[in-house]
């Protein structure tokens, strides 16, 4: 029976994975909701594609639990995969069909499969169905797969670094021409990138995992409203900065500084009072600034743990 | 690594390790278990020729897969030569780059010969194999090599092997020598007979040097190319001239197409023929050379015919599971295990398509054998009255006798076909595993051999060998029926079956299994003369068709899942 809420595409619960002595996924809890865009994003070794092959099914749980439309995807891969079109980062489509063939082949397997939009994407990335895979350029793999994926206008589109080794023309057609296009449609789309830039342009909700746990599972309006990036300035010279609450990484020397932080500038003015200190400016910050602030922070307390354990 | 030179070499030997160690493992262990376990009474020339056919089947098999390990067909898109275009950027020379790994690779696979025969040898106390055999196994072994790693397609492949047929033809091929039935050695006529087939080697040599500076600047070995080569060997019987469109009409339709462009009736056909003509061209051009005494008879066209079916579909059946190799790594395809199929449907159309090719291919085969026999073959119909006459003896015995032999026949090929696919699936993915696997199994059979051999005499070593044989029945017996019972609840457990359709399996299981058993009680009359544990090791076979099916059904499971 299934009693998944009508608006959650994808429950993920308690899900951990371990490769080895390799903590992979630890306890990740995460719902994606109907009709929104999410951006997936980590440092290389994160876990961003082991959570993608969980909710693909291409991996059985250790332990917890995936859901998406309310199967497990792993039981029932026919069921789930049926609501979901991915784009996997090695374009992995067999080389030896012609264009047309491997949208036949893909158009089989899917009811709701739009020849006619299909057809749109081949003359609007103008590639000849005659043509056979193999002997495509990279970013025209790219484009074929994309239409597997994207034609029989999935409910869940899934999209694993769509953008890893494309030029600027290609990487446009597929996430602007795209994505946007499929969540217009009320459809969800989740899609890991290592191209903040493009997560910020794209997104409505940022998922961010590091060492294989969500760091931050946020709205990209809120996430930009949360974070700040402030220019301080102190009348004594200062050779570290004091710890201020809510500081999550620092810069500069001497008097004058710059902070990335997740207190509001109220808190941060009232913060420096005491360590007589002055707040310049103050303006909202970019995903890729919260990024490295969030993963830096986190990788160097890691490192300074384990080197804590080795001494 | 210190040089150019180790670092090749130590490349060469990660991707040859695997199957080097499984291989010459297999040499031992199968070997040991023929002469002691299957066939203990036999005399001691009969024991050398085991040696020698053992190590040579092993060395067969094992130089293709490695020279496409180190250099072939699917580990990179642009051509089936000597494809490691990696290396290709290395500031080496070409020289170095390319004979470095084939002095390498040829002398393993020569001690894997070497040593496999040296050790069985001494440990059944036989002289050790005749110096001839190992000039042979050396000349095979760098011609192939030679060959696919020169070679950028398939057309240069094949007209070199052309070539090796003629100089075979024109007696050039290999050193005029004689098989002694009595001693079982291999006699050379002189030592100058050995000069020709040594400067062939050589010329073989050259041969791929040249091929592979050429590949280097992106030409083919005889042909100068703009654009570097499209590899067109690696699924050569899509057969596009009888190609169908796809059906859109059902997933199942769609995918029993998809496996059709591998493995389907049509390519099977092909093979088939292909098979049936190379065996009789082998055997017409060895029969004009002079190499058989006798005339060729049914045994020996058989023979070819089944050693040329298994040794390609070695390579076929391989892929069933959807397990490929890129750049030297086993992987799966993300697409096809994306597809939204249930896993019961995907083995059931690939090993369904699998069986069917490999009938057909069996079928085309035979027949290309009767239709090209008689024109080549000189005492064709001889040999086809002993074939029809053998055919006769089974149906002369009654529609229902013949019905379930063939049915028997069906299912040991099923179960080959299967087990080996499974076998070599998980060998690709798990070769570490595997490999530590059958080298326990190895040593288990020498450690019992040794056992035997230093605890009896005489007579006493075959009771001795007998009574093992009746222990390992029963465990043999026990591991078939406890496989089904382990595999079976997992399936469900896993659910990749429902608990209905695992019974309905294990209702269409048990079929087989009776009709080995009425076959065994009353036609072959077994249970009479032979051990008990013997009698249940022979009904317990009838169990495998299950226990394949189980077992491809979990591992397509545990690939697709992880």
């Amino acid at each position: 029976m299934n009693n998944h809420s009508a608006s959650t595409v994808v429950e993920i619960s308690q899900l951990s994975r371990q490769f080895g002595d390799t903590d992979a996924l630890i306890n990740i809890d995460l719902n994606l909701e109907r009709g929104v865009v999410y951006g997936l994003v980590g440092a290389n070794g994160a876990g961003k594609t082991t959570l993608i092959k969980h909710i693909l099914g291409l991996l059985r749980c250790q332990s917890g639990s995936v859901r998406v439309f309310g199967e497990d995807p792993v039981a029932r891969p026919e069921a789930a995969l049926a609501h979901i079109g991915y784009l996997s980062e090695q374009r992995d489509i067999p080389d030896w069909m012609t264009i047309a063939e491997f949208c036949d082949f893909v158009h089989a397997f899917y009811p709701g499969w739009d020849q006619d939009y299909a057809r749109e994407l081949l003359n609007t990335f103008s590639l000849d169905g005659s043509k056979k895979i193999e002997n495509l350029s990279r970013g025209m793999r790219a484009q074929v797969a994309l239409i597997g994926a994207v034609a029989h206008k999935p409910d869940l589109l899934v999209l694993d670094e769509p953008s890893s080794g494309l030029d600027a023309i290609v990487r446009k057609d597929i996430l602007n021409a795209v994505v946007r296009t499929i969540s217009e449609e009320g459809r969800t789309v989740l899609f890991s990138s290592h191209l903040l830039e493009e997560v910020e342009r794209l997104s409505d909700h940022v998922i961010m995992i590091q060492q294989g746990r969500i760091l931050m599972d946020q709205p990209l309006e809120l996430l930009g409203q949360s974070h700040h990036v402030s220019e301080l300035r102190f009348s004594e010279l200062q050779t570290t900065l004091p710890r201020i609450a809510g500081v999550l990484k620092t810069t500069g020397e001497g008097r004058s500084w710059n902070v990335v932080h997740s207190s509001s500038p109220e808190q941060l003015a009232a913060s420096l009072e005491t360590l007589q200190g002055e707040l310049v400016s103050t303006r909202n910050a970019s995903l890729e600034e919260i990024f490295i602030a969030r993963v830096g922070r986190m990788e160097s307390s890691s490192s300074e743990s384990s080197g804590a354990q080795g001494s | 690594m210190s040089n150019p030179t180790k670092a090749l070499i130590w490349l060469c030997w990660q991707r040859i390790r695997f199957p080097v160690l499984l291989v010459s493992m297999a040499i031992l262990g199968m070997t040991t278990l023929m002469i002691v376990y299957l066939n203990p009474d036999q005399g001691v020339q009969a024991e050398q020729n085991t040696i020698i056919i053992c190590a040579g089947i092993g060395v067969f098999i094992l130089t293709p897969m490695c020279s496409s390990s180190v250099a072939g067909p699917g580990m990179n898109p642009t051509g089936v030569g000597f494809p490691l275009r990696a290396e290709f950027a290395f500031p080496v020379s070409s020289l170095r780059l390319s004979l470095v790994p084939y002095v390498f690779v040829s002398a393993v696979l020569y001690a894997v010969f070497l040593g496999s025969t040296g050790l069985l040898a001494a440990v059944f106390s036989h002289s050790m194999p005749h110096p001839l055999i190992h000039f042979i196994v050396l000349q095979y072994l760098m011609i192939v090599m030679a060959i696919s790693w020169g070679c950028t397609n398939i057309w240069e492949s094949f007209s070199l092997w052309i070539g090796l047929l003629v100089l075979f033809y024109l007696d050039w091929l290999l050193p005029d020598f004689s098989f002694d039935t009595q001693s079982g050695e291999f006699v050379a006529g002189s030592m100058g007979s050995l000069l020709l087939p040594g400067l062939l080697v050589i010329g073989a040599l050259a041969l791929m040097l040249l091929g592979i500076a050429r590949q280097r600047r992106g030409d083919n070995l005889f042909v100068n190319v703009s654009e570097p080569a499209k590899n067109p060997i690696f699924y050569p019987f899509t057969l596009r001239l009888f190609k169908t469109p796809c059906p859109t009409s059902s997933s199942a339709a769609a995918w029993a197409w998809y496996q059709r462009q591998f493995r389907g009736p049509l390519a099977g056909a092909a093979l088939g023929v292909l098979i049936g003509t190379a065996v009789v061209l082998v055997l017409t051009l060895s029969d004009l050379r002079g190499f058989w005494d006798d005339p060729i008879d049914l045994d020996a066209v058989s023979g070819f015919a089944f050693i040329f079916f298994c040794s390609v579909f070695v390579a076929h059946l391989a892929t069933v599971f959807g397990v490929s190799y890129v750049n030297g790594a086993a992987r799966t395809s993300t697409f096809e295990r994306t597809l939204p199929m249930t896993t019961a449907n995907t083995v059931r159309v690939r090993v369904g398509m699998a069986m069917l090719c490999l009938l057909i291919a069996g079928i085309a085969e035979l027949l290309t054998i009767a239709i090209l026999g008689p024109l080549l073959l000189e005492n064709f119909a001889a040999i086809k009255a002993e074939f029809l006459q053998q055919l006769a003896s089974i149906t002369d015995t009654g529609m229902l006798y013949s019905g379930l032999r063939l049915v028997l026949f069906l299912c040991f090929a099923y179960i080959l076909a299967v087990l080996y696919s499974v076998f070599i699936t998980w060998f690709a993915i798990k070769p570490r595993l595997m490999t530590k696997g059958f080298a326990a199994f190895t040593l288990y059979l020498l450690l019992q051999l040794a056992y035997v051999v230093a605890t009896t005499e005489g007579n006493d070593f075959i009771d001795a060998t007998q009574s093992l044989g009746r222990i390992h029945s029963w465990v043999f017996a026990a591991v078939i029926v406890l496989a089904a019972l382990a595999v079976l609840p997992r399936l469900v457990s896993n659910k990749v079956l429902r608990v209905s359709q695992a019974l309905g399996l294990l209702a269409i299981g048990l079929l087989p299994m009776a009709l080995n058993s009425v076959d065994l009680i009353y036609y072959e009359g077994v249970e009479q003369g032979s051990s008990l544990a013997g009698r249940m090791l022979r009904h317990a076979f009838g169990l495998l068709p299950l226990v394949s099916t189980a077992l491809a059904l979990w591992s397509q499971d545990q690939l697709r899942h992880g």
